[in-house]
């Protein structure tokens, strides 16, 4: 018996696009940018109740995880990328079971970008062909087909249960390969950020100040970035306007949260570590940049550009980078040439996939 | 549990926030049965007795010297004095008053000056000593719920220490803020989210409004930012401030960072 | 730790008992079939939860060595400890840990020492003099030094003028002032005026363990290069924010880099001062 998933997939919204439960593969906006924000929600939940107990007597439970397995498809490569490193912050040391749970009940199909997105710049972070992180990966061709690469064996077994595939052809490939390499040659050729880590080490007082100066520490880019994970906990009374039943009922709960923002830093007591929202920002950057790449060895940054579309004061991560590192980077317009053809017969494969 | 025995007072506002109480409809019983309302003007059919009391809520703010003796009143026979709305933690909306010309306004409300006794608009906390607010304008029920919950088990409510945005940004909503191209043209001129304090669930902006900072300003607010970018899309300061100040008015506090500010 | 399957769920334990340590501390033993198979070694620590109100990151106060589990608690009036102070023997908390690395008490033995105590920095140390005093023979000499505000503000004291009966141990104690109605015979002045005379033969031969404020580690870090030693022979512990305890909520990073939670809480000083902000 097929069983059939929820699929997210990228729906227009505005001017722009968002990840949204499906029912017809005609909702899928597959010509889209990128959506808005990353797919860190669908892993790692802006809410979640880690576990219930009693205000009396404690006995606490782990909180029942939602695991319906979901098929998530349009993940970006540079979303794809930023998996890696979520896929090792919630595993090293100790289990994180909740990301886990949904990170594992959720099949990635991933959508190669042939263009660069609006404000973004994964040539210079390097995330624009991920190795793995998903379960498939497609690549538009001309003549209104896909190249469908599996990246696990659940990837696989899709492919080969609900897909009319047929070998690939060597020229099939070279479109492709040379649309990767001219991004690669573009963005990449003599620019990276390989020597970021000691440059964050050294004094950017002046760009700090000149930032603090406009940052709102709204926590907008925080929000939407695909490799910013930070959360709080805490403890409430389960009760809400419409349940009073039992007001003995617990739950520790996670939410996100942000470096921007003083109660971050702020210890039982009132002392405020990083008091000042400069030194905030400079916490920040650091840690993307300097941080992750120690503790994870990527970088914490996949060139989305998700936070330059996101910050309301124009607070942009290209021309800090630029400025921090010299390294001058470009931004693209995307070529007349590439307007997605939407074949009918390809986007019903996504939602008829089986297991 | 002994039930607290409970207070519920009304100073000068709209009523709305108690509305909201009693918009409970059957829940307002299960947390009747909770504690012992023993003084509700709204609710008449109550007894009224406001001594003694284990905890007051004061909604509407502070607005002649016959209420400032009426809550130091309250304070005296109350063990926790709680604040609903921001008429009563900050002046609320008729905090206007204040910005405005004092004699003007009282000219304009009574034909016949004499016997009226009107003092600036105040938030209670400017008179007396307030162990909790709960903020908005109304309160939020569920706000109100987990509070009184809380009270009742002895436990501090809690608090968000961060602003509207952050519950903002964990909805599906669009930012009113965003800047949409690289030519602005931009959804809002203005939302107050960023110094507003979280806890209301982004009500406005999750219903296609921009946050008009009804809960009162966070314990960080970056107004200076907030007032340079909005002017760079050509808002007057006297407008911004105006609008940031429309609820918050009657608080010393927040006419002090917003003076610094000019 | 236990429930390694779940690292965010905490073990019951019950209040066993409450003993004032001063007018703004407590300490609390414990109790829990966990408890009793508790592992964990000085400048370890643990987050105590109290179900529906709140969580907060605790220091061991005691060593393995000793019955039972014993956390001191200050009321700094926030959430969670005022509603700690609050609580009776027999209430049920939720606690997990052992967190963070702890003071390599295997590489001190055989050297003298010194303990510096600032405030509340005596609560995590006592763990490690308890470690000590089971383990006396495996460590030379030993000194204490404690400071607090004001006389009225000592903790344990029972159990210090144990110590200094002991011959042992030399204990020293200062206050920063004396209020009125306040009785002291002994120093006063901030805690270097100690740290700045006490007697030592060879500094090398020494292991300093110092807790307290930040502040104080950098005036008590001078005194203490002053008197020869080395940064990386002074033992401090941060405090941070920590709300998961295991690494995963970035909480207590320091410059973006520096996990307080796994890389610490015990660094030496020379590791702090490498770091920026983290003698704020
Ligand atoms: S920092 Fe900005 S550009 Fe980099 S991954 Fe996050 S949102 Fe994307
Ligand atoms: S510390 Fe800041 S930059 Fe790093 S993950 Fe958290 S929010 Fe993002
Ligand atoms: S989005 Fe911009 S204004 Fe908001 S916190 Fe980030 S950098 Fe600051
Ligand atoms: S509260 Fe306003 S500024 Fe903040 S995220 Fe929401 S819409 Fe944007
Ligand atoms: S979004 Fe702003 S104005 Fe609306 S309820 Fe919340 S705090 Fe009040
Ligand atoms: S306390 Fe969460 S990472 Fe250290």
């Amino acid at each position: 018996m097929a069983t059939y998933h929820p699929l997210i997939a990228p729906v227009p919204n505005g001017e722009d696009f968002v990840f949204a439960e499906v029912k017809s593969s005609k909702e899928i906006a597959f010509s889209f940018d990128k959506t808005k924000k990353s797919l860190k929600e669908f892993l790692l939940k802006p809410e979640e109740v880690l576990m219930t107990a009693s205000f009396t007597e404690g006995k606490a439970k782990p909180a029942p995880i939602d695991d319906t397995m979901k098929i998530l498809f349009g993940a970006r490569p540079c979303d794809i990328t930023a998996l890696e490193l979520f896929d090792q912050v919630f595993s090293i040391d100790y289990d994180d079971p909740y990301y886990l749970s949904h990170r594992k009940n959720t099949i990635i199909l991933g959508l190669n970008c042939l263009n660069l997105c609006k404000n973004g710049f994964c040539g210079i972070t390097e995330s624009f062909a991920p190795k793995k992180g998903y379960d498939i990966m497609f690549t538009e061709l001309p003549g209104e087909k896909f190249l469908v690469e599996s990246g696990s064996l659940t990837g696989e077994k899709l492919i080969h249960k609900s897909m009319n595939v047929e070998g690939v052809k060597e020229e099939d490939r070279i479109p492709i390969i040379q649309t990767f390499k001219s991004m690669n040659d573009n963005l990449s050729n003599e620019k990276s950020l390989a020597g970021i880590s000691s440059i964050m080490a050294l004094d950017h007082q002046a760009l700090w100040d000149e930032y603090g100066e406009k940052c709102l520490a709204c926590n907008l880019c925080t929000s939407v970035c695909p490799t910013c994970w930070c959360f709080t906990v805490h403890e409430r009374i389960a009760v809400s306007a419409d349940d009073l039943s039992d007001v003995t009922k617990t739950e520790k709960y996670r939410h996100w949260t942000s470096c921007l923002f003083k109660d971050y830093h702020t210890v039982s007591g009132g002392h405020v570590f990083n008091p000042t929202t400069a030194s905030r920002l400079e916490f920040y950057y650091k840690h993307k940049f300097k941080g992750i790449p120690e503790k994870f060895g990527v970088l914490g940054c996949v060139g989305c550009g998700r936070c330059v579309s996101a910050c309301p004061v124009g607070i942009d991560i290209r021309e800090s980078l630029e400025r921090l590192t010299n390294v001058e980077i470009d931004i693209y317009e995307p070529s007349e040439s590439s307007e997605s053809s939407e074949s009918s017969e390809s986007s019903d494969v996504i939602t008829e996939l089986r297991l | 549990m002994t039930k607290p025995k409970v207070g519920i007072f009304g100073l000068t506002g709209c009523a709305g926030c108690q509305l909201e109480i009693l918009n409970l409809e059957e829940q307002v019983l299960n947390l009747l049965a909770l504690i012992d309302v023993s003084y509700w003007r709204m609710a008449q059919e109550l007894p009224a007795d406001p001594t003694n009391l284990d905890i007051a809520f004061i909604e509407g703010s502070i607005t002649n010297e016959e209420e400032i003796h009426e809550v130091k009143e309250i304070r005296e026979n109350a063990n926790l004095v709680i604040t609903i709305g921001s008429c009563a933690g900050s002046g609320g909306v008729q905090g206007m008053r204040n910005i405005m010309d004092n004699d003007k306004v009282k000219a304009a409300a009574y034909k016949d000056l004499s016997g009226v006794r009107s003092v600036p608009v105040k938030g209670v906390d400017e008179v007396i000593k307030v162990d909790y607010k709960i903020r908005g304008c109304p309160i939020n029920r569920d706000d109100f719920v987990s509070i009184v919950t809380s009270l009742l088990l002895g436990r501090q409510p809690h608090v968000w220490n961060s602003p509207v945005c952050n519950e903002c940004s964990m909805q599906n909503n669009d930012c009113f803020f965003e800047r949409t191209t690289e030519t602005p043209i931009y959804r809002s001129n203005i939302c107050l989210g960023p110094i507003t304090e979280a806890g209301c669930g982004a009500r406005c902006p999750s219903n296609g409004m921009p946050c008009d900072g009804c809960r009162g300003l966070t314990s960080d607010p970056h107004i200076s930012q907030l007032v340079t970018e909005a002017r760079k899309r050509g808002e007057t300061t006297e407008k911004i401030l105006m609008l940031a100040k429309r609820y918050s008015a009657g608080s010393s506090a927040v006419k002090k960072s917003f003076e610094e500010m000019r | 730790m236990k429930n390694k399957e779940n690292p965010y769920i905490p073990f019951d334990a019950t209040i066993t008992s409450i003993k004032e340590l001063n007018r703004f501390s407590k300490s609390y033993r414990f109790d829990s079939p966990e408890i009793r198979e508790l592992n964990y070694e000085p400048g370890q620590f643990f987050e105590i939860t109290i179900y529906g109100v709140g969580q907060s990151v605790i220091g061991a106060t005691d060593s393995m060595f000793d019955e039972g589990f014993e956390l001191a608690v200050l009321n700094t009036g926030g959430l969670v400890s005022s509603k700690l102070h609050q609580l009776e023997v027999g209430n049920v908390v939720g606690i997990r840990g052992p967190f963070g690395k702890p003071f390599p008490m295997d590489e001190f033995k055989g050297k003298n020492m010194l303990f510096i105590c600032a405030g509340i920095g005596f609560w995590p140390v006592r763990s490690a003099i308890k470690h000590v005093l089971a383990n006396r023979s495996d460590f030379g000499k030993m000194n204490v030094i404690l400071g607090v505000r004001e006389p009225s503000l000592f903790c344990y004291v029972n159990e210090v003028e144990e110590w200094i009966a002991r011959d042992d141990i030399t204990v020293q104690q200062t206050v920063d002032g004396i209020p009125e109605g306040e009785q002291w015979n002994g120093e006063v002045g901030l805690i270097t005026v100690l740290t700045d005379k006490f007697e030592i033969d060879n500094p090398e031969d020494w292991v300093v363990l110092c807790v307290g404020p930040p502040v104080a580690f950098k005036f008590i870090g001078m005194s203490l290069n002053n008197r020869g030693f080395t940064d990386d022979q002074i033992y401090v512990s941060l405090e941070r924010k920590m709300k998961c305890g295991i690494g995963k909520c970035n909480n207590c990073l320091i410059d973006g880099r520096v996990y307080v939670c796994q890389n610490g809480a015990v660094f030496t000083l020379a590791e702090v001062k490498a770091l920026p902000g983290g003698l704020d």
